[in-house]
């Protein structure tokens, strides 16, 4: 057969196969036909017989259901009234609206129609009517022995069912109540029976036996309120049904079922006694309801099948037609596929064949050591195998020096990392889901090279059901890149740190130029401005008098600001030391006192500065860090408090301290305008201001209380503050200092023991303290913060020969100032007894006027026990030469050398001096100043002022050469350095050269005069 | 409510015609025409058999817009004797009363009568019901001479007293009630029955009466009525007139009676509701229903019963629910202390339909359901 013939059979065989897939699919097509319309017609005739039967069961159980629901329903009714009766109490039958309000409770509770009690002469007494009811109710015709169940057919036709119970020991007004009863609209309670929707209903209702309807509702075709038994008299009963029955079971009260044709229609009629009553619930449903409905749905399933017919028949050629094309292009794409395959295995094979020897090649390169391991279906290990490579790697040689064993290789594991990596080995051995992945880094010993670092990473082959079958991995010595990334990581850190810092630094340079550049700004501006006023108006003296003072109110802040800068930039450079030395605490507050009273007066301040319980009045502290520290305190509070305002400074010293030691509290209060509790978190911070030197009117560097913490905390003391806004702030320094003497003395003075004192102040915690310092040395103290009280007090102990011994008494005090109180305490008794006046102000301008009073001598604030012994130890006189005025020092004639390279600043110094009487001769370099003085006459110079930063020779290098000269006299003139070299270790440098004294640039034209006083006529002295 | 009757109605506006009526009846006699046949009342028998269908009775009834001034009202009423006639009225009342309550006015009352009547027990009940703050009392009139008085009395202490359903005591009887709810026209109501019966005699034959209370106006004005017109047929006699004290037991004896002392008796003339029952029985009993005719009053179901049967003629239906709904309704008014005018009439007039053996089985259905 040739291969024309052999394609002219298999086209014939292709035919045939689609002729009989087309046949086979017409003969299936009619063949599902014909059996669907058989199937349908029988399911049609079954379902008929099936729905009537279940029709008549359904019909069956429903009117049985509904005769138990109604005679339920009676029955509940009649439980309802004998429970309502249970509660009816007498208090529901004093009145007519009482037992009103109870009938409509139950009308309501009970959801009747009407509720109502009858009383002996037939009245039915219900929610809203009191009625005759003989007529109404057939019942109360009788005596009502036990519960009635009656129809009352209403004057409308409207059928009420009645159901009345006989009530015992009620009465009313008077009157037997003889039944309780209530009314029920039955057709309202049919209605919850009926099951109606559009055409296809469902009729309920009840009839007596006799066939009379208890409700004149319709029913089906039947007149309504018709006999059921006339009514269907003449209708055409159904084959199996009967008149006759209907007639014996509604008379026997029995169940049943028939069906009949009424007014040609079908229907079907399910009647059920109800219990308790001769009563019949009837169920009417018309049998063309049931038939219309089952053969629409026939209808609708032939139709719908027909259609799935055709439908599927199409399918199935489509898919026939689908298959025979489909069959042929597979023959055709399974050879070229088969050919392909072929080509593509062996293209694989080979693939493989070159994969593995690179791999090869590849392992021995990076030196990358294999194994692989066998497991049983237990996950047990039956082989370990590891690669020469493996082997050479850690130093040994063949299987002989590290067998094929796990053990091999698990005890050179590092002690820290054997546990670890074990548990990633076994751990992904035994994890049959495959999810766990094994790659680990361990330190394995070596032969020759120690602990080396190693990478480790392998993959399993399973069994279906997890278990491993195979462990093949790689082995990698990583040691080196270990190594390095650890170095690298803690070159990493340093570098962050060193960025971090660099970071900080810039920030804090930055934060702190651009505080200074507005800091310093500020009064630059108004020096500058107020300048070139000056310039402007130079004839005008007046003027030009004004813009000097401004010019330099902004140069002292300034000044100030600079100090303050320079203050913290030495205590953050660590450079501010704190030098103890012996200190009178009387003194540094007696200083403060001086210092901030003439600011205390000029802004109108109340000022109190007391002490209290001061027993260690010398210590070893920096006298000038303390003074600094209270100063900027202090400064802050007469800054921050209005005219008006109160600001007080106490010093308190503490319980027991140590021996050598004592517990100081020094307390500056104002009244001021406090701070926000935002703004108290940040006080001590650097430039921290609570509000804008514009916006306040009061100017700060913002560094002053940062100065004073950094000071307190050198001090090894702490510093708190409690501020409210607009009430003050107050804050306290603690410190504990050495003891450099011991307490003040504590015993009694003789000549004062048991007199009376008398001590009159306002501020109370002054009369507290003095007090308990007059109580010490012996006295009989009393206080009052009166003027008027002390005048009465003096008076009384006066009259009963008790008089005070002495009087210490306030100068100002609010209802009388002290110097009245002294005239009219001198009136009473007379010139001998010594008052003395404390006050913490200058006194000066009162004094003559004090003494005139008859004031014997003044105290200043704080007062502390010594000075208090001291003044009552000493006579009562006073002090002559301390009233009297120190001279001014003449300074003529006096010459000075001035050694100043800068001209500006030598300009400055030689109008000040020559202004003040001296002499003056300049030189500009240190080296010209040593020249001068090596060739100087005797007596040709009384002093040297010394600049520091010079350009040839240094002032502290002029100073050394100087002393070192052979003239005695010459070597031994005062020499002050005059510098803007301002700090502390400037100053003792200064004096380390060899010099006298050290005054600080810019110039303070009276601190300079006061340093060149003390040191020309001390030398004199 | 549809049903098929041949009825007429009598109704507002009767009592204005009575007037007329009574000067033809003058009128004729006057004439002394014997022969010419008597002029119907236009007032009292609007209608024949075979003629109108109308609906006896009103049982869906609104109120009418009044808005009351109180929450609550509290009344009493009192009428003749317990009696079905009454409970119709009282189906009316619960109904107006029902309708105020779902406004949020409640209207409590007392609706009470003696066993058997008596105008002394009313009177009685009516100055007991004066001590007891009552908004409004309203009374049935059981006699007016004895009555009136009573009713007086308690307008003089300040109270509100009105009249209702089947009895007044007018002002021209002398008595100061504010206002009259109910049949105000049992006059031509006798009339038009009676002359219904004359007709259906040919104008021939002897007559009984029977009444029901004595003294009680309604009752007493329709017997007057049926004399009347009686008297305006020459070959017509009324031989007896007989009370029966609203009792059907009573009627059916008295009937009884006249059965057997009148051979020749052609027709009864019932002036209340339980007239017609008793004489019905009575005569159906005797088996005399094809040559003795009755007319009577009500919707008694027994009644309504031998009108389907042919045993009675005709029968006036009163609107006995209208009555009791619209009592409530003018009670609230006059409560509010309103008096008669734009909000209601002095006399508020309801219907009486008079039907015939056709029409019978519809008003039984509409009155009382299928009745087999």
């Amino acid at each position: 057969m040739d291969a024309s013939q052999q394609n002219g059979i298999n086209e014939k065989q292709k035919k045939l196969t689609a002729a009989f897939a087309l046949w086979g699919g017409v003969i299936i097509t009619v063949i599902l036909l014909l059996t669907t319309v058989w199937v349908l017609g029988g399911a049609r005739t079954g379902t008929n017989q099936a729905v009537a039967r279940v029709s008549e069961f359904y019909l069956e159980e429903l009117a049985g259901r509904r005769a138990r629901v109604v005679s339920e329903q009676l029955r509940s009714n009649v439980a309802d009234m004998e429970n309502a009766m249970s509660v009816l109490e007498a208090s529901d039958l004093v009145s007519q609206d009482a037992l009103r309000q109870f009938l409509g409770k139950m009308k309501r509770l009970y959801g009747v129609e009407k509720f109502a009690l009858v009383d002996e002469n037939g009245i039915v007494y219900a929610q809203h009517s009191t009625t005759s009811g003989l007529s109404r109710y057939p019942f109360l015709a009788g005596e009502l022995t036990e519960p009635v169940l009656a129809m009352s057919n209403l004057y409308g036709a409207n059928k009420q069912i009645i159901q009345a119970i006989p009530v015992e020991g009620v009465y009313f007004r008077g009157v037997k109540m003889t039944a309780c009863f209530i009314q029920v609209n039955i057709s309202r309670m049919l209605d919850e029976l009926n099951l109606e929707s559009g055409d296809n209903e469902t009729y309920c209702n009840i009839y007596y036996r006799n066939g009379e309807s208890l409700t004149n509702d319709s029913y089906g075709y039947l007149t309504a309120g018709k006999n059921i038994l006339a009514a269907l008299e003449g209708a055409v009963m159904e084959s199996g049904s009967s008149y006759e029955r209907l007639l014996s079971d509604f008379a026997a009260g029995n169940g049943g079922q028939i069906s009949f044709r009424y007014q040609d229609v079908r229907e079907d009629l399910c009647y059920r006694p109800v219990e308790g009553t001769d009563w019949m619930l009837t169920i009417l449903i018309r049998d063309n309801v049931i038939s219309e409905q089952i053969g629409s749905i026939s209808t609708g399933m032939m139709r719908r099948s027909v259609i799935q017919i055709a439908v599927t028949a199409l399918s199935m050629l489509g898919v026939f037609l689908g298959l025979i094309w489909q069959s042929r292009r597979s023959d055709k794409l399974l050879l070229d596929q088969e050919k392909a395959d072929g080509a593509r295995i062996r293209a694989a094979y080979a693939q493989i064949e070159r994969e593995q020897s690179a791999m090869e090649m590849i392992h021995a390169a990076m030196g990358s050591g294999q194994w692989s391991m066998e497991f049983d279906g237990n996950a047990n290990m039956v082989s370990c195998t590891w690669s020469d490579v493996f082997r050479n790697m850690l130093g040994y040689e063949g299987e002989e020096d590290f067998p094929n064993e796990l053990e091999s290789w698990s005890e050179l594991l590092h002690e820290e990392d054997r546990e670890r990596v074990l548990r990633a080995f076994w751990g992904a051995v035994k994890d049959y889901s495959g999810g766990t992945a094994y790659d680990v880094e361990y330190r394995l010993l070596t032969k020759h090279a120690g602990w080396r670092w190693f990478h480790s990473a392998g993959r399993l082959s399973r069994r279906e059901d997890g278990s491993p079958i195979s462990f093949e991995g790689l082995f990698l010595d990583v040691d080196d890149a270990k190594r390095m990334a650890a170095q690298l990581e803690e070159q990493k850190i340093d570098l962050q740190d060193a960025l971090a810092a660099a970071q900080h630094a810039n920030r804090a340079k930055t934060t702190f130029l651009n505080n200074m550049s507005h800091d310093i700004r500020t009064p630059m501006n108004a020096i500058i401005g107020f300048t070139s006023l000056a310039a402007a108006h130079i004839d005008n003296t007046e003027q030009v008098q004004d813009y000097l003072a401004k010019i330099t109110t902004s140069s002292n802040h300034l000044l100030s600001l600079i100090n303050d800068v320079l203050d913290m930039s030495r205590i953050e450079s660590g450079k501010m030391k704190i030098e103890e030395k012996e200190t009178s605490l009387p003194e540094i507050m007696h200083d403060l006192k001086t210092i901030v009273q003439s600011d205390i007066a000029a802004r109108q301040l109340e000022f109190y500065i007391d002490t209290a319980d001061v027993v260690n009045e010398h210590v070893l502290c920096d006298k000038l860090r303390l003074n600094q520290v209270l100063l900027n305190l202090l400064s802050n509070a007469m800054k921050f408090t209005m005219p008006g305002g109160i600001v007080s400074v106490r010093v308190l010293q503490k319980g027991a301290a140590a021996e050598g030691w004592a517990s100081y509290e020094f307390q500056v209060k104002d009244t001021g305008i406090g701070m926000s509790q935002e703004f108290l978190a940040h006080v001590f911070d650097p430039f921290e201001r609570e509000r804008s030197s514009t916006v306040s009117g009061i100017q700060g560097t913002g560094l002053g209380m940062a100065i004073t913490k950094n000071i307190v905390d050198m001090m090894d003391g702490t510093i708190s503050v409690v501020s409210e806004e607009g009430k003050g702030t107050a804050f306290t320094v603690s410190l504990r200092l050495r003891t450099c003497s011991g307490p003040v003395r504590q015993e009694e003075i003789p000549q004062l023991k048991g007199l009376r004192a008398l001590v009159a102040d306002d501020d109370f915690n002054t009369c507290s303290s003095v007090t308990k310092m007059l109580a010490t040395v012996g006295m009989r103290p009393d206080w009052t913060t009166s003027g008027k009280e002390a005048v009465l007090r003096t008076k009384l102990a006066w009259e009963q020969g008790d008089e005070y011994a002495a009087f210490i008494i306030d100068w100002l005090m609010p209802d009388m100032n002290g110097i009245e109180v002294v005239r009219r305490v001198r009136t009473i008794i007379g010139e001998e007894k010594p008052i003395i006046i404390l006050t913490a102000y200058d006194w000066s301008d009162i004094e003559e006027e004090a003494r005139d009073a008859g004031v014997t001598a003044f105290c200043s604030k704080p007062i502390f026990l010594s000075e208090l012994r001291e003044l009552l130890e000493s006579p009562f006189a006073p002090q002559a030469e301390e009233a009297e005025e120190k001279e001014a020092a003449s300074f003529q004639g006096k010459k000075i050398l001035l050694v100043e390279d800068n001209e500006l600043n030598q300009e400055i110094a030689v109008e000040i001096l020559q202004g003040a009487g001296f002499v003056v001769e300049v030189a500009d370099d240190g080296g010209t100043a040593v020249e001068r003085m090596r060739a100087a006459e005797p007596g040709q110079y009384d002093l040297i002022l010394m600049d520091i930063q010079m350009p040839i020779m240094d002032g502290y290098q002029a100073t050394r050469l100087i002393r070192a000269l052979d003239d005695p006299k010459a070597a031994g003139i005062p020499i002050i350095a005059m510098t803007a070299n301002a700090f502390d270790e400037d100053r003792r440098a200064a004096l380390e050269a060899g010099m006298d004294g050290h005054i600080a640039k810019p110039i303070d034209v009276p601190k300079l005069l006061e340093l060149l006083e003390n040191i020309l006529y001390s030398r004199q002295g | 409510m549809a049903y098929g009757t041949r009825a007429g109605r009598i109704g507002r506006g009767a009592r204005a015609l009575t007037a007329l009526a009574a000067a033809c009846l003058l009128g004729l006699s006057g004439c002394g025409g014997e022969e010419a046949s008597p002029t119907p009342d236009p007032g009292a028998a609007q209608s024949r058999p075979g003629e109108v269908q109308v609906e006896a009775v009103e049982f869906h009834h609104q109120l009418d817009g009044y808005r009351p001034r109180k929450k609550r009202y509290n009344f009493y009423f009192t009428y003749k004797v317990v009696h079905p006639w009454w409970d119709a009225v009282a189906l009316g009342m619960e109904d107006a009363a029902r309708q105020y309550e779902a406004l949020g006015v409640t209207v409590d009352y007392e609706y009470l009568a003696p066993v058997e009547a008596s105008a002394q027990d009313q009177i009685r009940r009516l100055e007991e019901a004066a001590g007891r703050e009552f908004d409004v009392i309203g009374v049935d009139v059981a006699d007016v001479d004895a009555v009136t008085p009573a009713i007086n009395a308690l307008i003089d202490q300040g109270l509100r007293v009105m009249t209702f359903s089947s009895s007044d005591a007018s002002r021209e009887d002398g008595c100061r009630r504010i206002a009259y709810v109910g049949n105000t026209h049992n006059y031509e109501d006798g009339a038009a029955l009676t002359q219904a019966l004359c007709e259906k005699l040919g104008g021939r034959g002897k007559v009984a009466i029977l009444v029901g209370t004595q003294g009680a106006p309604c009752h007493e004005d329709r017997a007057r009525g049926a004399q009347d017109v009686i008297a305006r047929y020459p070959d017509m006699e009324v031989v007896e007139i007989a009370y029966d004290e609203d009792r059907a037991d009573r009627a059916y004896e008295l009937t009884q009676g006249f059965l057997a002392r009148h051979d020749g008796l052609a027709g009864i003339v019932c002036c209340n509701m339980s007239n017609p029952v008793g004489a019905a029985r009575a005569v159906a009993e005797a088996g005399r229903e094809e040559s003795v005719v009755i007319v009577g009053m009500d919707h008694d179901q027994e009644a309504l019963g031998y009108l389907r049967d042919g045993v009675i003629y005709a029968l006036g239906v009163q609107d006995c629910y209208s009555i009791g709904f619209n009592t409530i309704q003018v009670a609230v008014k006059i409560a509010d202390g309103l008096l008669p005018g734009e909000e209601y009439p002095e006399m508020t007039e309801e219907s009486t339909t008079i039907v015939y053996q056709d029409g019978a089985a519809a008003m039984l259905r509409a009155l009382y359901g299928e009745i087999d």
